[in-house]
């Protein structure tokens, strides 16, 4: 049993030592991701009340909810930089801080236009606070070896978060009132996340004397050396590392990334907004399709962290190449089964790819460009995410009501899977990866 | 109180993912099973899964209080 206590990356005491505190900053990041993923996944669940009180159309909402996808892309590269620069925790507190009174808030409006500045902007706005990519700035100062399985439960935190506070908070609304539901959103926020974050989390392990991944200090002056070249490395990342994010475009890895995040953001939000409509179209029962979606959902959560920790024994971007390619072979069984066969190979083969790409992607990012602009190159490669995701969702649907079946929009999403699985396979993670730096390299 | 049955596609619907909203359509189905799965009302719902919410916190933080190192920080900031 000892022996396989070293395999447990959870393992709270190793050999006798106390457990690393960079698990309780990923506790605080897992916690983060949960409330405001969880809260902001929620907001389609007020859209019908809306839509009856305030006499407008599901088109207006959703133009409220267009305007915070953008917003909401533009301000990961911005709070993304002010996280390199200034740490990620208070960022993270104050992000909370404001989307908690601005869900307050919410519950006095009365109009698409007040909607569209609170949700659209203000909240979007700094929902990038506590994002994948700020997230993963935090994340990667505090781990190098461990840095997969760490990315993925902050990952999986906010699959989670929709899983427990959209079912919560739509009892909720169903108890009370959409008013109070925002109410409650706030307060929970404010009084959980933020006392939470402020207390606990950490912008890197030097503020705590520590070295990344709980390694011990070394005593000997040579050993101590090698440590110290260690942690420099992990800051610059590989031979592209650089001062300059602007210098992370000139070279072919960013690119990749990006690719392949810009084709996860066309594959996952076109699923997530046409789910329903295919389900219908296929004559697919309620139940039915919402057991498949939180089948999904949870083998999403499990799925993630399993690849997350594989990625700290493999290359990363064999195993980011593989998703790509794990998810293309989800879409053509949407095409090739019959309905619910093909609903249910879905979920099943999806789901273990749908969050998998960030803490791989996140990980990678850091891993070859260093932890210096991670925040910043992070958030431009979610950036690219997010335009993909929108593109994507009107060319399904415009496909869908010119053609009247999704066939030709999900053999257009394999098709973009097998490219992005096939660009980022050919990222050479050894040449340009920190993780394969020789000691010498890395020592430069 | 009463969720969303429509069926959404007239319009440019944007609602997302990872980010973004949950359909609203599908949020009613899945209310819909979890209740005629287990059969509670809204309030046990409530109860139930805001606990869940509550504890993840606490035990967050008294996890973190109890960890030597941020005892040992706490120190060397009086001092």
């Amino acid at each position: 049993m000892a022996s396989l206590s070293k395999f447990n990356p959870f393992s709270r005491r190793v050999d006798g030592e106390k457990r690393f505190y960079g698990w309780n900053v990923v506790g605080v990041m897992f916690f983060g991701m949960f409330l405001v993923l969880g809260t902001r996944n929620s907001f389609g669940v007020f859209v019908d009340n809306w839509e009856r009180e305030w006499g407008v159309s599901t088109g207006e909402i959703s133009v409220a909810a267009a305007i915070g996808w953008i917003i909401n892309g533009f301000s990961q590269p911005i709070l993304g930089k002010i996280v390199d620069r200034y740490g990620g925790k208070v960022m993270v507190v104050v992000s909370m801080i404001v989307m908690g009174v601005s869900y307050i808030l919410l519950a006095f409006i009365d109009s698409v236009l007040m909607l569209a500045v609170l949700f659209g902007g203000v909240i979007s706005f700094f929902a990038g606070g506590v994002s994948p990519g700020t997230s993963g700035a935090v994340i990667t100062r505090w781990f190098q070896r461990k840095r997969g399985i760490a990315m993925s439960v902050v990952a999986a935190g906010g699959s989670l978060g929709g899983l427990v506070l959209v079912p919560f908070l739509t009892q909720l609304m169903l108890a009370t009132s959409w008013q109070t539901t925002w109410i409650i959103s706030g307060i929970i926020v404010l009084v959980l996340g933020v006392p939470t974050s402020a207390l606990i989390l950490r912008n890197s392990p030097d503020d705590m004397g520590l070295l990344p991944d709980g390694e011990k200090r070394a005593t000997g002056s040579r050993a101590s050396a090698e440590q110290q070249n260690r942690a420099q490395a992990l800051m610059r990342g590989g031979p592209l590392g650089s001062d300059s994010w602007t210098e992370a475009f000139k070279s072919w890895p960013m690119w990749q990334l990006s690719i392949g995040y810009f084709v996860c953001g066309i594959t996952t939000a076109s699923i997530s907004t046409h789910f329903v409509r295919w389900a219908i179209s296929e004559d697919i029962s309620q139940a039915n399709a919402a057991w498949a979606f939180g089948i999904l959902m949870g083998i999403n959560a499990g799925g993630v962290v399993l690849i997350g920790l594989m990625s700290d024994y493999f290359q990363r971007h064999y195993l980011l190449s593989l998703v790509y390619l794990i998810r293309g072979v989800a879409f053509v069984s949407l095409i090739i089964l019959p309905g619910a066969m093909a609903m249910w190979a879905f979920a099943l083969i999806g789901g273990a790819s749908w969050l998998a790409t960030v803490p791989l992607t996140t990980g990678l990012t850091a891993d070859v460009y260093g932890v210096r602009n991670v925040g910043m190159l992070g958030g431009l490669i979610n950036f690219s995410h997010q335009m993909g995701g929108g593109a994507a969702v009107l060319l399904f649907g415009l496909s869908f009501d010119r053609l009247g079946t999704y066939d030709p929009a999900f053999a257009f999403g394999a098709a973009c899977l097998l490219v992005a699985g096939l660009v980022i396979l050919t990222i050479k993670e050894r040449k340009y990866s920190i993780r394969y730096a020789q000691p010498q390299q890395a020592a430069v | 109180m009463r969720l969303p049955t429509k069926i959404p596609g007239d319009s440019v619907s944007v609602q997302m993912h990872h980010t973004e909203s949950v359909d609203p359509t599908l949020a009613a189905w899945i209310n819909d099973l979890l209740k005629d799965l287990l059969g509670w009302g809204p309030w046990t719902f409530v109860v139930v899964l805001g606990i869940a919410i509550v504890v993840i916190p606490i035990w967050l933080i008294v996890s973190a209080m109890r960890h030597p190192d941020l005892g040992e920080e706490a120190e060397t900031d009086a001092d």
